[in-house]
């Protein structure tokens, strides 16, 4: 019974495979001819610059041609969601978790997308990558995304993160932590009192 | 007949150029290769009292200066009426001045007139830089060598041909070695075509700034270009404070301090130096200091000016593609948007702040650049090059755009490379500007 069971899953999967990968290929070529017809490379240089520009339509037929979603510039740290986040792109920014881009890589100067959403202020966006599991710590000491929103004057944006769990008390680089921050920039509204 | 067969047969033809930067080939070649008066513009269209007149007064230069001094003079003249961008600039005026000298290093070895040979260079290198101007500068040699050498302008003697064919060619090498160079790039014959490639928007990158907010940035694919001497971009590009740092906020609060509290002089050494669109450029702005250099005392032989130029205006070449290649790494935001979104202080720059990113400020990288190669050829007046430079650094800061880590790691990053430069054109001489770099330093107390 158990073998007859287990032949019928290796059918079905050899049935899959048969269906859908085809369509997986047809995918991918169809991808590959419309950014040709778009003059676009198929590499991550694309990936990372049509993710900034906001063009769904591209970043869609990059990702199937086959582009890794998390892939930086050569070279280089940055990242597609990285420039997606700080243009409040939330369609990308889903499209693109979708696809596998890591939600805490940091970019050259240490910052998450996290942080680059919330030094814009772009609340949908930051719900969505912490819904993704991104960290309120992450890109920490370099670039904490509370001591962004601060940079960023986004009050919205601080508020967000204090409720899921960012810690003002927290150092920067330069250890100083959202207070200290937010006295020297003249933003001490910005913020809940310190404790 | 009996005449060309002695003189190809002469030693001299069958030499081959060594000490050119660009240009190859055998005297024979290079002297034989295009028919005088097949490379005269004929248009009936063509202005040629104009060019008769600017031939009149190059002429009449020649006789108290080297004949490539006003060549250069031509050029800057250019960069005014056609409103050359720096970064352009700056790599026209290294294509011309290697052109000037290795035509002038091949009429030497070849024997044939190195005034006409260096003109003849320059007009083709100029011609391919502008040619709205439609071989206007191929007229004026023309001129300049009827005048020079007493014949037709439409029937040179053969020395002359000879001149100018060994003249255009090196020029016509130098255009090929510019139509490779990568500043093509983008380019569909009208503009630039940029759609964000590279771009970074995370905290503290560039946006387009006031009064104009003129988009897209400039020239993002010069870094792509190609050096003329071999540059390590990675190994160069310097760091600037992290957006939002102490010692970032500190320059801030500098720039809009310096902006409420601008005195008159420091307005004055920011106007002096602004260089900005349709001006000689800030590249041009070095070598019309360098022309008065040389008109206050000439340098000791032709040779060593025609060296100076080549060298100022390669180190200025490589500067700005180094340079920019730092700007489209950082992204980095300029002083008037960073003042509003940190400190929330409005103020308007004393000049205009130029459609790029910030650090580091390329004109404070030229400068370095420039007064340290001036100072190489003319150490007794290095001091002098070298407090231009940082008086051209610090106009950046007085004109309220550029941050003083902007201008410092500027000035640094060009006197490096401009070493570089100077040691790879001529290693002999790297000893002598070691020793005029010493002199300097002690000069100045470090």
């Amino acid at each position: 019974m158990r073998n007859r069971a287990d032949g019928m899953r290796v059918v079905a999967g050899w049935l899959v495979a048969m269906l859908v990968a085809p369509a997986l290929a047809d995918d991918r070529e169809a991808a590959r001819h419309a950014l040709e017809a778009a003059r676009v490379k198929a590499d991550s240089g694309a990936l990372v610059q049509y993710a900034g520009i906001g063009d769904g339509y591209v970043v869609k037929q990059l990702l199937l041609a086959g582009v890794p979603a998390d892939a930086p510039l050569p070279g280089r740290q940055l990242r597609p969601l990285h420039n997606a986040a700080a243009q409040g792109h939330l369609r990308i920014v889903d499209q693109l978790i979708g696809a596998g881009a890591r939600v805490d890589a940091v970019d050259d100067n240490g910052c998450t997308a996290l942080a680059a959403a919330s030094w814009r202020g772009h609340l949908d966006v930051m719900r969505s990558l912490l819904d993704a599991g991104a960290s309120v710590s992450a890109g920490s000491p370099a670039c904490p995304a509370l001591h962004q929103a601060v940079l960023g004057a986004q009050a919205s944006a601080i508020k967000l993160l204090i409720a899921r769990g960012a810690d003002p008390a927290e150092l920067d680089g330069d250890r100083r932590d959202a207070w200290t921050l937010a006295r020297i920039l003249h933003r001490e509204a910005l913020l809940p009192a310190a404790q | 007949m009996f005449t060309l067969l002695i003189a190809l047969a002469s030693p001299a033809h069958a030499v081959e150029l060594h000490d050119t930067q660009v240009a190859r080939g055998e005297c024979a070649t290079l002297a034989g290769a295009h028919a005088g008066r097949a490379l005269m513009p004929v248009s009936v269209f063509h202005d040629w009292d104009k060019a008769r007149n600017e031939a009149a007064a190059m002429a009449k230069a020649w006789d108290k200066e080297p004949p490539g001094l006003a060549w250069t003079r031509l050029q800057l003249a250019m960069h005014v009426k056609h409103k050359a961008s720096p970064t352009r600039a700056a790599r026209g005026l290294a294509l011309m001045h290697v052109a000037m000298r290795d035509a002038a290093l091949a009429a030497q070895t070849c024997g044939e007139d190195v005034a006409l040979a260096q003109s003849m260079a320059a007009a083709h290198v100029l011609g391919y830089l502008f040619n709205a101007e439609e071989r206007a500068f191929d007229r004026i040699v023309f001129e300049l060598a009827a005048r020079h050498r007493g014949h037709a302008r439409d029937k040179p003697d053969e020395a002359s041909a000879r001149a100018l064919s060994l003249g255009y060619e090196v020029g016509r090498q130098l255009v090929a070695y510019g139509d490779s160079d990568g500043a093509q790039h983008g380019w569909n014959g009208v503009r630039l075509q940029w759609y964000g490639e590279g771009r970074y928007y995370g905290p503290g990158s560039w946006e387009p700034t006031p009064q104009y907010f003129y988009f897209p940035p400039s020239e993002p694919f010069a870094p792509l270009w190609r050096t003329w001497v071999p540059q390590d971009l990675d190994a160069l590009r310097p760091v600037p404070p992290r957006y939002g740092s102490p010692a970032y906020l500190k320059d801030l609060q500098e720039v809009i301090d310096v902006q409420r509290a601008l005195t008159p002089e420091q307005r004055a050494i920011a106007e002096h130096w602004v260089d900005g669109h349709g001006s000689v450029t800030p590249p041009g702005h070095w070598n019309q200091i360098a022309l008065d250099a040389l008109a206050e005392r000439p340098l000791a032989d032709a040779r060593q000016a025609l060296d100076l130029f080549a060298d100022l205006n390669m180190a200025m070449a490589d500067v700005f593609i180094v340079a920019w290649d730092v700007k489209y790494y950082y992204w980095s935001v300029r002083p008037v948007t960073a003042a509003k979104q940190l400190l929330g202080v409005d103020y308007k720059p004393a000049i205009l702040t130029p459609p790029f990113p910030g650090y580091v400020s390329g004109h404070a990288a030229t400068s370095g650049a420039a007064g340290r190669v001036l100072g190489h050829y003319m150490p007794d007046r290095a001091a002098r090059f070298n407090a231009q430079a940082e008086q051209a650094a610090m106009s950046r800061l007085y004109g309220g755009i550029h941050f003083r880590h902007d201008n410092e790691d500027g000035l640094t990053l060009g006197r490096r490379i401009a070493g570089a430069v100077i040691e790879r054109a001529r290693p002999h001489e790297a000893s002598v500007s070691a020793s005029a770099e010493q002199a300097e330093a002690q000069q100045q107390g470090q």
